[in-house]
């Protein structure tokens, strides 16, 4: 995964997988802190304990495509590699929640890269799922959800492209600005 | 402090100018699945859906985008399925951002499958 963007559709599609219809995302970045974290939390079904200590183990998975699952384990290995943290927090029928996070002045600190982008993949591809983001730099955060732009819109409207072009300035006008400050 | 997202009456006021101009053309939709697993997104199937999305827009076509997890053939990620109403179903591999704008210029807009790019069909 090149950034912190493809991270976080890759871990939005696992709460996809676990019939979740409610996701949020929050970011924060401080450089006073020297902190940047993630945090995706859903309420699908949850996992148990076993499934949560195998869960960050590539070995594991609950596909039946193909025996092997590299989302979690591959973020985990991001965040220790940058003196982050990685914690899974889960019960079954509860949600789950996935925090990792990274030491900002670190080599190995991941870009935040193209959120405008992934938001909207959500925007497009999960109409049925409540999708929230939100940023937060310390001093200032900014927050949308997928559910409140719909309801501006009739269906067919979701993907012109005067759609698509507005949710893209209102990320780079406000999401963007706020990590840049951050 | 966190802001609520004010330009909504913008929106609002966008859609008011928007819902003037012409629709698309009428018809069947052709429906697009494009894989989005782990497999995909690392393969870049987030930008191949943006570029499929811009150029779906500029032909003015009618087309559901909708997704699918890994269906183990990550070899040749991004894989995008077309299905034409009638017509079953054909999947793409190696879906660059090039290949997904002839994919929609000619299949999408012409019925021609871009042959070279094809890994399996699916009659109806």
């Amino acid at each position: 995964m090149k950034d912190l963007s493809h991270v976080i559709l890759d871990l939005v599609q696992n709460s996809i997988s676990a019939d979740a219809d409610q996701v949020s995302i929050e970011v924060f970045k401080s450089k006073k802190q020297n902190l940047l974290s993630v945090c995706i939390t859903d309420n699908g079904k949850g996992m148990n304990e076993q499934e949560v200590k195998k869960s960050t183990d590539p070995y594991y998975t609950t596909r039946t495509t193909r025996d092997i699952g590299l989302g979690l384990p591959l973020i985990k290995m991001m965040a220790k590699q940058a003196d982050g943290d990685f914690k899974i927090n889960s019960k079954p029928q509860n949600g789950t929640c996935v925090y990792f996070s990274f030491a900002l002045e670190h080599w190995d600190c991941p870009p935040v890269g193209d959120l405008a982008a992934t938001f909207i993949s959500f925007f497009v591809l999960q109409q049925d799922i409540t999708i929230s983001l939100k940023v937060d730099n310390g001093s200032e955060s900014f927050e949308l959800s997928n559910q409140e732009i719909y309801d501006e819109l009739s269906a067919d409207q979701i993907t012109k492209q005067w759609v698509l072009d507005w949710v893209k300035e209102l990320i780079e006008d406000n999401i963007m600005k706020i990590l840049r400050e951050g | 402090m966190s802001k609520k997202i004010k330009s909504l009456e913008d929106l609002r006021k966008l859609r008011q100018e928007k819902e003037k101009l012409t629709s698309p053309r009428e018809g069947d939709n052709i429906q697009v699945i494009i894989g989005m697993g782990t497999c995909g997104i690392a393969a870049g199937a987030r930008d191949v859906m943006l570029t499929l999305l811009d150029e779906i827009n500029r032909h003015n076509l009618k087309v559901n985008v909708t997704q699918t997890g890994c269906i183990g053939m990550c070899e040749k990620e991004p894989l995008l399925d077309v299905v034409v109403p009638g017509e079953g179903r054909i999947t793409y591999g190696k879906v660059t951002q090039d290949v997904v704008k002839q994919i929609v210029s000619q299949h999408l807009a012409n019925g021609q499958i871009v042959k070279q790019n094809v890994v399996g069909k699916i009659e109806e």
